[in-house]
């Protein structure tokens, strides 16, 4: 999609109001095509290791967090969720989430051997509220440990409905070419033309980088490309009086244990005081290092989610 | 530029020229990149694939932007290798194409090697929606960490 404008004022010319009019209109009409532009899809990938059925409930829950504190406010959609699991046969493993309106999942995959893979896939919607949690919880029919999981989440991010505020739409005043006041006009069109375009115009990505076990400082170098880390959460499942920080050098977020029956959830907004940072995804050197570092012992389990815009 | 007095030409073209920019810029944020990205802590050689690799269907149609290995040892011990596939092996999903990129040698220090496909002449590949794709890693020796990373770009869509 382009931004046109059909008139261009060169020196010499005569400025006509119909040529004005006529660029008014077009941005109007690009406007109201770019916000209808309006969702955002990623896959989510959380890892999951030696999870066995025996875990507290707070150990076997993929916390999936969103965001808040942040301008733009939208609900998050799942709108499709994968299980895959390595484990001996012999049980079955579900995964049950319920979001805010009451839809229910329960996905179950069957295990099929250590290193043969079970696989299921749901497309139960779900919804979660911007600044919200949504629990994704395993279990298994009999005893079992998986070697290895991954839970993926198809996520769609609507910039539509942000907090209820619908995206701001202009619908231009036209010049008349008899008024005396037409540099104040058109002044006041440009002005809340630009108001509407600079608005509303960022759409979130996630990631989640999801540890078991941390028992020492772990370090994940992410590729930057167009594209700015916005928010992280930070959870944490391990035993009391424990705590993981997350930092990348700029921005720090720590969550402190408090049992392995409990999440804990940290958060951190990198929107004030983080550096821009480079958009050259080829140049290790502008990476975004993510460093996740126990205190007081191993953590049970880690979930950072970042998003992005 | 505040218009006042008489109109001028200049003074329009910079403003209608400036909204323009604004738009295309708002436009083209619909256009982001994101990351994906397989970490394994001490990567062996006979690890088997379930515990170095990582499967996901893409959500929409997604844009290979980078595909990037990193490696994190104390010597040199040989080659490191990220490759994506399609999980079911069917590989026209990838325009035949192999997706890998090793690193050669290992110093101790973080050694990254990388498939770019945002320079001009790159082939660009799109990962379908509804495909299932493989992140893999796998090494000629036992190293400290090995790093797969993904980088997709999605694009906005209209409802």
């Amino acid at each position: 999609m382009k931004a046109h404008i059909p008139r261009t004022f060169r020196t010499g010319a005569i400025v006509d109001s119909e040529d004005v009019n006529a660029n008014l209109q077009a941005i109007s009409r690009s406007i109201t095509r770019n916000v209808d532009q309006r969702y955002s899809y990623c896959a989510v990938s959380i890892d999951i290791t030696g999870l066995v059925n025996t875990d507290t409930a707070a150990e076997r829950t993929v916390p999936f967090v969103g965001w808040s504190s942040f301008a733009l406010q939208s609900p998050i959609d799942v709108i499709g969720v994968e299980l895959s699991i390595y484990a001996t046969a012999g049980a079955t493993w579900t995964v049950s989430a319920t979001d805010e309106n009451a839809t229910v999942l329960a996905l179950a995959v069957a295990t099929a051997g250590a290193t043969i893979e079970g696989y299921g896939a749901s497309n139960v919607p779900l919804q979660l509220a911007s600044a919200a949690r949504l629990d994704f919880v395993l279990s298994a029919s009999a005893a079992s440990t998986l070697t290895r999981a991954t839970l993926t989440l198809q996520v769609r991010c609507d910039r539509h409905a942000q907090g209820g505020v619908t995206p701001p739409s202009y619908t231009p005043t036209l010049v008349d070419a008899a008024s005396s006041t037409a540099a104040a006009t058109i002044n006041a069109q440009l002005v809340l033309a630009a108001a509407a375009v600079g608005t509303n115009n960022q759409d979130m990505r996630c990631t989640c980088i999801a540890i078991d076990n941390l028992t020492a400082a772990a370090i994940w170098r992410l590729p930057i490309g167009d594209t700015n880390p916005e928010y992280g959460r930070l959870v944490a499942v391990g035993a009391a009086a424990r705590s993981v920080a997350y930092t990348d050098g700029t921005n720090t977020i720590t969550a402190a244990t408090t049992g392995t029956s409990n999440i804990v959830v940290a958060e951190g907004y990198f929107g004030s005081g983080v550096t821009p940072l480079p958009g050259d995804p080829t140049n290790t050197a502008n990476d975004l290092v993510v460093t996740l570092t126990p205190t007081g012992g191993a953590i049970s389990r880690v979930f950072l989610f970042l998003w992005w815009s | 530029m505040t218009l006042s007095g008489t109109v001028t030409q200049t003074a329009l073209r910079t403003d209608f020229d400036a909204l323009t920019l604004s738009l295309s810029s708002n436009t083209l944020l619909g256009q982001e990149d994101f990351p994906l990205t397989l970490r394994v802590a001490s990567l062996a050689v006979a690890m088997d694939v379930s515990l170095r690799s990582v499967d996901f269907t893409a959500p929409d149609d997604l844009e290979l932007r980078v595909l990037r290995v990193l490696v994190t040892h104390t010597a040199a011990v040989g080659n490191v290798t990220a490759t994506l596939t399609v999980t079911d092996g069917d590989t026209a999903y990838l325009l035949d194409q192999t997706i890998s990129v090793s690193v050669a040698s290992l110093n101790g220090t973080a050694q990254a090697s990388l498939d770019c496909r945002t320079t001009t002449q790159a082939k660009r590949l799109r990962l379908l929606r509804g495909v299932r794709y493989r992140l893999t890693l796998s090494t000629a020796a036992t190293v400290d960490v090995g790093q797969a990373t993904l980088l997709l770009r999605s694009r906005r869509r209209t409802r």
